[in-house]
């Protein structure tokens, strides 16, 4: 472990360490044919950090803003005795495969996809804390993509993702707990041109997700599709 | 080989909402007078009722009804019989929020409980205001609208003389405002949340003040951001009232004498600092110039009782 590995280590909440690891291979099948793909996985220990005591107390808030107290301004907030900080454990384990050629005369074709499933342990888009939310978040996604160089100044690519960050989703409606998507989709289709000096590429995404309320106070798909044109050089 | 790869948007990502893809209202609200928690925003006017009596918006409470330019945590709560969501939303507002209802309310038989937490717009205007609900049911037909009349008012209130303390963050700073006693001059009365009414302190075998001496005191309207539970108004008030239209009491009027003011940070609120303004107005303008400051960490130390916070103003008034 480098010296910078412990000091990390050090700062983080609990000692426990998370494991990861890939078998994979990459191989030619024939003539400008090559195939890649592999197995990876992660197991660790998440950390849920605890609450300290309080003491209970006696809370004046000034609802009507008359600056006289009326009985209903008045709240107790009870004492809460601690809560132990508690660990969890989260994994992952996911499946990709890469398959390239060269079209002559055209350029590169390349087609990636991988599907992975895992538990607690996203950190982004629904950070999961199964201590507090009271069950464990299952995860899963996948994703399949083609790019295409288009000769030696230009490129088009495909990208389909899906990722559901709770499986056990639900939505309640009239009481009745119903389960509900949470999952969020992306069609993305890009085009780029190229120089010995950077790209220029331009990207055109639809993307779905759960995240908006229809009328009836339903989960529904809140617009959120984007376009976006990226500069890179290299130097 | 490429050492290094320096990526620049150019400026060009954009929400593109058209291509016939259906889904709600991106728009965060931002530039709507009232905005609600955990709620759909939707940009327009509020669809119109489809005529029945139901569903319908039952047993609203509101905490107040009087509220600010830029309030926070003003809570709404209530039921829709019939209904699964309901609609809120200020009256010739730039949209309407949608509130899903999906509890069982245990009081009220085929009622389902919504709640959220309003917070209004710093260039909401003054005067009355109507807060308009209505409810959905499961088919999108909307109910009778419901109107909750409301007012706002201004930020700097009317009075015979106002010190107005005003902050940026969510900080819990405090006013104390010390006046001339002009029944014993060597003990000043300090006016800040824990004595809000500015009366010289009874003794033991002293009869309560009557409710028309209380009533003409200068008096600290709120104390913001009490022990930390944000209200968003981040500001204070000492205020020597002006006569009522109606007379029904009489003022007292601003005693001669020194006046000092102090601001007593009583909690940053996990706010890295607090940047704050005091102002002493009369009816024909400012008595002096205002005292502005930075509160830190180190302002939170020590004790926040009578005496306590930073000196901001010391004025003599003839």
């Amino acid at each position: 472990m480098s010296p910078s590995a412990r000091g990390a280590a050090s700062r983080t909440a609990i000692r426990a360490k998370d494991y990861v690891g890939r078998f994979g291979f990459d191989t030619p099948i024939a003539g400008t044919i090559w195939i890649a793909g592999g197995v990876s996985g992660l197991w660790g220990t998440g950390f849920h950090p605890g609450t300290p005591a309080t003491k209970p107390t006696l809370q004046w808030v000034d609802r009507n803003a008359d600056g006289a107290l009326q009985s209903n301004e008045i709240t107790v907030i009870p004492g809460t005795a601690a809560v132990p900080s508690q660990n969890f454990s989260r994994w992952a384990y996911g499946n990709d495969l890469r398959i390239g050629g060269v079209i002559p005369g055209v350029g590169a074709t390349v087609f990636s996809t991988e599907l992975y499933f895992a538990s607690n342990l996203d950190r982004a888009i629904l950070p999961a804390d199964p201590i507090a939310f009271g069950r464990s978040y299952r995860e899963h996604g996948y994703y399949f993509a083609i790019t295409q160089d288009l000769g030696s100044h230009a490129a088009a690519g495909f990208r389909y993702d899906f990722y559901d960050p709770d499986s056990d989703s639900i939505n309640q409606v009239m009481g009745a707990s119903l389960p509900a998507a949470l999952s969020y989709e992306t069609w993305s289709l890009t085009a780029a041109l190229k120089a010995p000096s950077g790209r220029l590429i331009a990207e055109f995404d639809v993307n779905r997700n759960h995240n908006g309320r229809d009328l009836q106070g339903n989960p529904t798909n809140l617009r959120d599709n984007a376009f976006t044109i990226r500069g890179e050089v290299s130097f | 080989m490429r050492a290094r790869r320096l990526a620049f948007g150019l400026g060009a990502t954009a929400a593109v909402a058209a291509c016939g893809c259906g889904g709600a209202d991106p728009n965060s609200g931002i530039t709507a007078y009232l905005r609600a928690s955990n709620a759909q925003f939707v940009e327009g006017t509020m669809p119109a009722s489809s005529g029945g009596s139901e569903p319908a918006v039952r047993a609203v409470n509101l905490i107040n009804t009087t509220i600010y330019p830029g309030l926070q945590n003003f809570g709404v709560s209530g039921s829709v019989e019939g209904g699964v969501s309901a609609l809120v939303g200020l009256a010739g507002d730039s949209g309407y929020w949608i509130l899903p209802a999906p509890q069982v309310d245990p009081v009220n038989a085929g009622n389902y409980t919504f709640a959220t937490s309003l917070t209004f717009s710093p260039l909401l205007p003054t005067g009355p205001q109507t807060l308009v609900l209505k409810a959905v049911d499961p088919q999108g037909s909307l109910g009778p609208e419901l109107d909750l009349p409301l007012v706002a008012k201004a930020a700097i209130p009317a009075g015979a003389l106002v010190f107005t303390l005003t902050w940026d963050t969510q900080a819990d700073l405090d006013l104390h405002v010390v006046i001339p006693n002009t029944a014993d001059p060597t003990k000043p009365i300090e006016i800040w949340s824990r004595a809000p009414v500015g009366l010289p302190p009874l003794g033991p075998a002293d009869p309560p003040y009557d409710t028309a001496t209380t009533k003409a005191a200068p008096y600290l309207d709120f104390d913001s951001n009490a022990a930390c539970v944000i209200d968003g108004r981040r500001q204070e008030n000492v205020i020597f009232s002006l006569p009522p239209d109606d007379n029904s009491f009489v003022p007292v009027p601003p005693p001669s004498g020194e006046y000092i003011v102090r601001v007593d940070t009583f909690s940053l609120c996990g706010q890295a600092a607090a940047q704050w303004e005091v102002q002493v107005n009369t009816p024909s303008g400012a008595v002096v110039n205002p005292a502005t400051w930075e509160s830190t960490d180190s302002d939170t130390r020590g004790d926040h009782g009578p005496g306590a916070g930073r000196l901001a103003l010391d004025f003599q008034l003839p």
